[in-house]
């Protein structure tokens, strides 16, 4: 039996709000969602023995649960049985941002989180609900390695757009064929003119990966204006082996 | 060739498989009924899916709403009460034909590698 505190509550209700209009206009039941997530926070809350669901508890979950949305229903005359065919077309922009990056060796503890989930210990994924969709860019000049890459499947932040102070989760799946293990490490590189430059990779905003697929669930602060990118760095140093820069899918080219 | 997140192949992925995952739920739907925080896990340990469990649980209320999985509400001892997901005879009914067409368009797109 689950205890709900009123700041659990509440967070559960504020998420519901967030997502709410999104999902009635994929065809989901708002309310159907909204149960069925209070019933999954308190089956992950029973598994973990944790018998009160504190504000810390639901934002936990909910951020490893992932963004509750689903894209807009398709209209009636246009659903066929199997939808195979593309929902729709992810447009990439090109955006060349230069520039070099630091490059730090990253821990995690694995002991604290599955394998799957990468999330570094120091992080607390409360509050960051709100999905961005995302253009993402590879620059000519930080192509990936033969077999290599990394796909950004979702990003949700603490606000909706990308701000200096917004605290965001990014998730993404990396395949790395080139290097034994490398470390994979998110960060900030300034718009042109702007104040900064390259941030260096914080401890929190990385990871160790290894030869192989894998899943990957990072978070990281915008210090100042610029862009994101995530990048395999050899875990002896030098430059980088392949960048993706990500931004808002509606914010204009930052060149 | 380098692959990255803008590749055409990356793309395309994404796409697919967010067709595909409905297809998913009815098959996995198919022989018994399932309980839902099982049916979310299993789903979203999916290899190459990528799905999230926040993802499901919408996908699950629209296929409620269209009529194609029924739910219903157990007791449990020893946690919340347990939803269970189960195919309405009109899910049922599509299954095989989703799963047919599935086949034909891959059956025709392998078709066109052969001219």
């Amino acid at each position: 039996m689950i205890t709900w505190t009123d700041s659990g509550r509440a967070a559960l209700q504020n998420h519901n709000q967030r997502v709410r209009q999104g999902l009635q206009a994929s065809g989901a039941d708002p309310d159907e969602v909204a149960a069925d997530l209070r019933r999954h926070i308190e089956e992950e809350l029973t598994a973990a023995q944790i018998h009160v669901a504190t504000r810390d508890e639901v934002q936990r979950v909910l951020g490893r649960m992932g963004a509750s949305a689903l894209e807009p229903a398709l209209p009636a005359k246009s659903r066929s049985g199997i939808a195979i065919a593309a929902a729709a077309v992810v447009v990439v922009a090109l955006a060349a941002v230069g520039g070099y990056f630091y490059h730090r060796r990253v821990h995690y503890d694995s002991m604290a989180y599955p394998p799957q989930w990468l999330v570094p210990t120091s992080q607390d994924p409360s509050g960051l609900i709100n999905p961005i969709p995302l253009i993402t860019h590879t620059p000519d000049w930080s192509k990936f390695q033969p077999g290599d890459s990394i796909v950004v499947s979702s990003v949700r932040g603490d606000r909706m757009d990308f701000e200096v102070g917004g605290r965001y989760l990014i998730e993404g799946d990396y395949t790395l064929a080139s290097m034994e293990a490398a470390g994979l490490s998110v960060s900030v590189t300034a718009n042109p003119g702007g104040i900064g430059g390259h941030s260096p990779v914080h401890p929190e905003e990385g990871t160790r990966v290894h030869r192989g697929k894998g899943h990957f669930i990072l978070i990281a602060t915008m210090r100042y204006p610029g862009s994101f990118h995530l990048s395999f760095n050899p875990l002896e140093g030098g430059p980088s082996r392949g960048t993706i820069y990500f931004r808002r899918a509606d914010a204009p080219d930052p060149r | 060739m380098a692959e990255a997140a803008d590749d055409p192949f990356d793309n395309w992925t994404v796409q697919v498989r967010k067709g595909i995952l409905e297809l998913c739920i009815l098959n996995a739907l198919e022989d018994r009924e399932r309980y839902g925080y099982e049916l979310v896990k299993t789903l979203a340990a999916l290899p190459g899916f990528g799905v999230t469990e926040g993802t499901l649980y919408p996908l699950l209320s629209r296929l409620r709403a269209q009529g194609l999985v029924k739910t219903r509400l157990e007791e449990s001892l020893e946690g919340p009460a347990r939803k269970y997901y189960a195919l309405t005879p009109a899910g049922r009914g599509a299954v095989a034909p989703m799963n047919e067409h599935l086949v034909d368009l891959l059956s025709a797109c392998r078709g066109l590698r052969k001219k």
